[in-house]
């Protein structure tokens, strides 16, 4: 099974393999993502000193750069995702390449600036 | 015309992908950026006071849980498993989904309070 899956990887190595695995690895993390969510928010229920006492460990700077890395995979998928849905909608088959090249560099302004609003966390503001 | 059952969850993907990116801007927009200093209890509470950004909430908690399994759902049905593994995994993603709203939600309940 996995087997065939990097077969299929190693005779397809172009641009819609990379976008569509890609796609697939980022969705899986935010979905995994979500477990650990939502734990630190049940832990709400424990009441207001457990949820501050977890809440304040994971805004420790380490975390940051999680939440960093995080909201790269959040853009990557979202600006992939888009690209899917206009390629298929719209009969854009043929240019997914370059739509793939424009997603990603709008992404990556995305990026630069939600790094920009994270920054100041670092130090604690 | 596409009726067959795989429709509904492939054009349900697309828009709840859709309405994702609004909501989880949204979502980090407040949590990071909106509030200053660091998240508590309080923050929370104050932030989700009124019923508009409890069901906003509650709204992204169940368009996350449905994006996010019947994705998985989709990678699994990716590799060609048979008829009862295609059943196995519909069944085991619709009751993880429904844990983890329940989850969710007591995890939202002490906040509104």
């Amino acid at each position: 099974m996995i087997k065939r899956l990097l077969e299929d990887i190693r005779l397809n190595r172009n641009t819609g393999m990379w976008s569509w695995l890609l796609q697939r690895l980022t969705g899986v993390l935010l979905t995994l993502y979500l477990f650990p969510h939502l734990f630190v928010i049940h832990s709400s229920t424990k009441g207001p000193k457990v949820f501050d006492g977890l809440t304040s460990k994971i805004q420790a700077p380490i975390w940051h750069l999680l939440d960093i890395a995080l909201i790269a995979i959040i853009i990557f998928h979202l600006m992939n995702g888009v690209r899917i849905i206009v390629v298929e909608i719209g009969s854009f088959a043929r240019a997914h390449k370059p739509l793939l090249l424009v997603m990603m560099a709008l992404g990556a302004i995305l990026f630069f600036f939600c790094v920009l609003g994270i920054l100041p966390k670092f130090s604690g503001h | 015309m596409n009726d067959n059952r795989g429709m509904w969850p492939w054009l349900l993907q697309r828009i709840t992908g859709v309405l994702l990116i609004i909501y989880i801007a949204r979502h980090i927009w407040i949590t990071h950026y909106a509030i200053h200093g660091p998240i508590t209890f309080q923050t929370v509470a104050e932030r989700l006071h009124g019923s508009f950004w409890r069901n906003f909430d509650i709204a992204l908690l169940t368009l996350v849980i449905y994006h996010g399994l019947n994705g998985i759902r989709i990678i699994i049905l990716d590799f060609n498993p048979g008829r009862f593994i295609q059943r196995l995994t519909l069944c085991g993603m619709l009751i993880l989904g429904i844990l983890l709203f329940i989850y969710g939600m007591q995890g939202l309940k002490p906040f509104s309070l």
